[in-house]
């Protein structure tokens, strides 16, 4: 009987010095609201204030340039574009609830807060000036609604791949972009897991994103499906997924789901050149751009960046800072 | 993971307790079968009465093994469960099984590896006839203690804010405690087909427990459905 108490109590005491998924920094980095030594602000949006990782690189007295991450990432994989701190000051965060930034709730992820966010910001480091928009896929979906919103508080605007600008364009082509391959073993695997870490907690649910971001298979993105590119991130926030697939609304679905929401209603209206990057293996490449989103714009360009797929600027840096500083330095752009 | 009873029964996915299939079947017994939970997944086990505490509760020990078929050549992911099954039943043919089943969970993917040590614990009440069976399926999976170890994916995304691996900034390797739980109900039943052959199936909703409540967001949470089926050989 001593015996059988005695391991019973080896066995809960055992259990009880298990870590717990939860706990901050077990699976996923600390965000900025639980590691205080990370680059911050604070920064109230939707009635909420939360903790915003967030860097700054060149003078504060050059004009404003916002740089706005896609999905499942943060600003980690952007910050290369810091070299253009030599004639802009560049900042950089990882939007609510994404990377290192805190958490948010289901209320606070709206179109009205995204654009509220890129608001906040701008008004933070350049009061009542123009800002220039650096983004790349959602975050140049999110730039565009900006511009559609404030056309008058962007200077310029460059978007690197950016996904369907409207649920229309999003909608009929979802197929040609991702796979829902119920073979795919990236798919199982994430699947499986179900088994042994449920995505119970947010760290989990952020854990089992990076397992998304790591198949290249789920997407017709890449030149290689088989081996993406590495694309460094801190923390996917998976929940702002679902939020984003809600307020798209798609969440939930299985099949071809439908979207809807309208990105562009007014880009038509910005009176500036506006930049489009794209590269060659990509589904949202050079002519998913020409074909759904240059007509959306009065003037934009295309540029295309040969041997690269969504993640170009992690391919082809040089390339698409190129054709990022072409346009910046334009007559008549700004 | 459950196992059915495959000495009383011929149910056998690795998560659920099997209704019998007919009142008195052989002492022994050997499955095979498919199911969607919580993706396409093989299973296989085996079976035996181990004895009748009274004359209506019969005790069988049963084993089972299984993988998700994509991934059955890399052996990345399997479940192995032994465990035992009870089945009561009155003389008008109503009756319940139920059986704990304590099992080992492997996942090896590109985010490491997680061994988990977890158990399964259901109940099969339900009509159990000659011939057939019908009954409720419910089960309640949970690993207990899951090891992982973090693969360079995840620790990279800590280097770079913590390059000097300070203490507490993870990824942690070890054990980490009741990760994953799992509900399900829904409905099983089978039919025998003659003395030694049988056929089950089961279908029904399958429940994790998410944040705010989410039911089922492919392929970051699991589809909140299960559905199997196979044969036993039995003698």
């Amino acid at each position: 009987m001593v015996t059988r108490r005695w391991l019973l109590g080896c066995f809960a005491w055992w259990l009880g010095a298990c870590s717990a998924p939860s706990e901050p920094g077990a699976l996923v980095p600390p965000t900025a609201d639980e590691d205080p030594a990370l680059p911050q602000i604070r920064l109230e949006v939707a009635g909420h204030a939360r903790a915003v990782h967030l860097e700054t690189f060149g003078d504060s007295g050059n004009p404003l340039l916002l740089v706005l991450h896609g999905s499942l990432g943060d600003y980690r994989a952007l910050r290369p574009f810091r070299v253009l701190a030599d004639r802009y000051f560049v900042v950089m965060w990882d939007q609510r609830g994404n990377g290192l930034s805190e958490r948010i709730e289901q209320d606070e992820y709206t179109w009205d807060s995204v654009v509220e966010e890129i608001d906040a910001v701008r008004e933070r480091f350049a009061p009542g000036e123009r800002a220039t928009l650096l983004g790349h896929s959602f975050g140049g979906m999110y730039a565009a609604l900006y511009t559609s919103r404030h056309p008058d508080r962007v200077e310029q605007l460059a978007l690197l791949e950016p996904g369907g600008l409207n649920g229309r364009i999003f909608s009929e082509t979802f197929d040609s972009i991702i796979n829902v391959d119920l073979f795919d073993p990236g798919m199982n695997e994430m699947f499986w897991q179900n088994e042994v870490l449920a995505p119970s907690s947010h760290e989990a649910m952020d854990y089992r994103a990076l397992m998304i971001l790591l198949n290249g298979k789920q997407t017709n993105y890449f030149c290689d499906r088989e081996h993406p590119p590495h694309y460094p991130v801190w923390r996917p926030g998976a929940y702002v997924e679902y939020l984003r697939g809600l307020r798209m609304g798609a969440a939930n679905a299985l099949g071809t789901p439908h979207f809807e929401f309208d990105f562009a209603r007014g880009l038509d209206t910005f009176p500036r050149k506006v930049l489009i990057v794209a590269g060659t293996c990509s589904a949202l490449g050079p002519e998913y751009q020409r074909r759904h989103h240059v007509p959306l714009f009065a003037d934009a360009e295309v540029v295309t960046v040969p041997h690269a797929g969504h993640r170009l600027f992690v391919e082809r840096f040089d390339e698409v800072l190129a054709a990022v500083q072409g346009y910046l330095d334009a007559p008549g752009v700004r | 993971v459950l196992l059915g009873a495959a000495l009383l029964t011929s149910r056998s996915s690795a998560q659920s307790i099997a209704p019998v299939v007919g009142r008195d079947p052989p002492v022994a017994r050997a499955w095979a079968g498919s199911s969607w939970d919580p993706t396409l997944t093989v299973d296989a086990g085996g079976s035996y009465e181990v004895g009748r505490v009274r004359p209506r509760l019969r005790l069988v020990a049963d084993a089972a093994f299984r993988a998700p078929v994509v991934l059955l050549p890399g052996f990345d992911a399997w479940q192995l469960a032994f465990g035992a099954t009870g089945l009561w039943s009155a003389p008008c043919g109503f009756g319940v099984a139920a059986g704990l089943h304590p099992d080992v969970r492997l996942a090896h993917d590109a985010t490491g590896t997680k061994v988990a040590f977890g158990a399964s614990l259901g109940a099969r009440p339900g009509y159990y006839g000659r011939s057939f069976s019908a009954a409720l399926d419910l089960v309640w999976s949970t690993a207990v203690a899951t090891h992982v170890a973090h693969a360079d994916a995840v620790e990279d995304t800590f280097r770079d804010r913590y390059p000097n691996g300070q203490p507490g900034a993870g990824p942690e390797d070890g054990f980490y405690a009741f990760s994953s739980h799992r509900f399900r109900v829904g409905a099983a039943g089978g039919v025998a087909v003659g003395r030694s052959v049988a056929v089950h199936g089961a279908f029904g909703f399958s429940f994790t427990p998410q944040v705010d409540g989410i039911v089922a967001n492919p392929p970051i949470s699991p589809m909140p459905f299960y559905a199997g089926a196979g044969g036993a050989y039995r003698w």
